[in-house]
């Protein structure tokens, strides 16, 4: 008798927990991730000891960038303004000397990207071209600043920077950069940040720019223009800019309806509580969420009910915490 | 010993066959979130928990030996997950309120339906108030259904040591409920020195 009272209790207060559809696509995915990945932790290992912890964040934007193994590259057919492979020749133990990743979205839908990996001897190369809409070399209104980061490892772990990775300036479109290969496979993904400024933000805005990152797949653009959270991307500084600015209009979402900050023992959580309308709407801002995640969150998990997307940030620092409390005391 | 279906996913996903993991995910990934959630008391992470309990599967699979035992090896994978999980966020919120997906909207509920269900919420609420070390062995125990052994398989920690928390939980919650103004008789397996044996303990009026 007991025992089934403690079931019906036990039932009552779990068993309308599942297993959402979310969570097993994300399960799949991170799988997914590991099989073209798996080789790479040593690479990982490598890059953590370079460029641990060294992020310029204080720009703005990120571009998330996926790279296969190399068995599989093969060669996504050229894009406009596409490079000629740099100046070093494949070594003999590289199989599939180049592949190129395309990505059509990104939450600007004035430009895209490409991305081209080639392995090169010892090393990887990168490059990177944006264009605009018309297919024309992008100048005037994007600054490239850094590529931020590199991630190697599956989804929801840590982005680990690269500063010396660096996105030419405006006035130039393209830039390449050598990686090391730890001869295991390519780097599995890829930061890179920039600002830019555009027709409709003339100032420069960090806007964070993703592609998604699997051989012949188009990508999801990781958009972070998100007030008060893109300053949180600035590790360190803490300086957080609080605006009740509208989301911006690329993010395609309607603003956010609530902002909830918890402190609890001196550590803050903010939730921030938007609507979405579509599934790729969603699925940028899961990416951001694992962006966010390397960005000294120590948590955010993100759920997606509804048509509701909730974007938790545990862990901000009580400083940002008290500013984003009075932000929303003052709303 | 386990239905042989049971195995065959784990014996599929050993042997490299991914879709494998897509069988597992349908039989355990339900389990596995509400034994997280009893560890966090938060869906996200509990959720957080479980994506990382199905990598750590993939990555160590084949350091299973006995596919007999994936389901304690599984668990224990996701309460370690969890456990760090909770650990880094310092969390210590209350337990979130799971609410049903469709809620019964209790216009009308019969007297005894009501006093049941305001039974199960009470016993709900004192295992949520439980410390996880003794919460989480009541949830294998009575939800999913593990046996002592695989508790303790699970957790990491000698028979023994479940039979003992598992015992310690009931009279905690026979004493917690007994204290609430009498509403709720759980009585325990074994009557625990020290506190008022089950006796007249009321009922919820």
């Amino acid at each position: 008798m007991d025992e089934e009272r403690i079931e019906r209790a036990l039932e009552a207060g779990l068993g309308s927990l599942k297993a959402t559809p979310d969570l097993l696509e994300r399960i799949h995915r991170s799988a997914e991730l590991l099989d073209q990945g798996s080789p790479v932790a040593t690479v990982s290992a490598i890059l953590q000891g370079l460029f641990r912890r060294t992020l310029h964040v204080s720009i703005a934007c990120l571009l998330l960038l996926g790279l296969v193994g190399i068995g599989t590259l093969r060669n996504l057919g050229s894009e406009p303004g596409a490079q000629a492979p740099g100046p070093s020749s494949p070594s003999a133990a590289a199989p599939s000397p180049t592949a190129q990743f395309y990505s059509g979205v990104t939450n600007d839908p004035t430009i895209k990207i490409q991305v081209s990996l080639e392995r090169t001897g010892s090393n990887w190369r990168l490059y990177a071209q944006i264009w605009n809409k018309s297919d024309q070399p992008v100048e005037l209104l994007y600054e490239c600043d850094h590529i931020v980061g590199l991630n190697l490892r599956q989804s929801n772990e840590g982005c680990q920077p690269l500063p010396n990775l660096t996105l030419a300036p405006y006035s130039k479109v393209k830039e390449e950069r050598l990686l090391p290969d730890a001869g295991q496979g390519p780097p599995k993904r890829l930061y890179l940040s920039y600002r830019a400024r555009t027709e409709t933000n003339p100032e420069m805005l960090p806007v964070h720019q993703g592609v998604s990152i699997r051989e012949g797949d188009c990508c999801v653009g990781v958009p972070w223009s998100i007030p008060g959270i893109i300053d949180f991307f600035k590790e360190g500084g803490m300086t957080a800019r609080l605006s009740d600015q509208p989301l911006p209009v690329e993010l395609q979402l309607k603003e956010a309806v609530k902002t909830t900050v918890m402190t609890v023992d001196g550590q803050v959580t903010v939730v921030y509580e938007f609507e979405t309308s579509t599934d790729a709407e969603f699925a940028r801002l899961t990416l951001a969420t694992e962006l966010l995640r390397t960005r000294g969150a120590t948590a955010l998990p993100w759920t997606y009910q509804r048509g509701r997307l909730l974007l938790r940030i545990d862990h901000v620092g009580k400083e940002l915490g008290e500013k984003l409390m009075r932000f929303q005391m003052a709303k | 010993m386990r239905w042989l279906g049971e195995l065959e996913p784990v014996v599929r996903l050993r042997q490299g066959d991914r879709t494998a993991l897509n069988d597992l995910c349908l039989r355990y990934a339900d389990p596995a979130i509400r034994i997280a959630f009893s560890v966090t008391g938060s869906r996200a992470l509990a959720e957080d928990a479980v994506q990382e309990a199905f990598i750590q599967v993939l990555r160590k699979i084949a350091s299973l030996r006995n596919p007999d035992s994936f389901p304690t090896w599984f668990y224990r994978i996701v309460v370690n997950a969890a456990k760090r999980l909770t650990r880094n966020t310092n969390r210590s919120l209350p337990f979130e309120l799971i609410t049903q997906d469709h809620p019964d909207p209790a216009a009308i509920i019969p007297d005894e339906a009501a006093l049941e269900a305001e039974e199960v919420r009470l016993l709900w609420a004192a295992i949520t108030e439980l410390d996880e070390p003794h919460r989480l062995p009541i949830v294998l125990r009575y939800y999913i259904k593990l046996s002592e052994h695989e508790i303790a398989g699970a957790l990491g920690i000698p028979p023994g040591t479940v039979k003992s928390r598992l015992h310690t939980a009931r009279r905690l919650l026979h004493a917690r409920l007994g204290g609430t103004g009498g509403a709720i008789e759980v009585k325990p397996i074994d009557n625990p020195p020290g506190l008022a044996s089950g006796g007249e303990r009321g009922v919820l009026r």
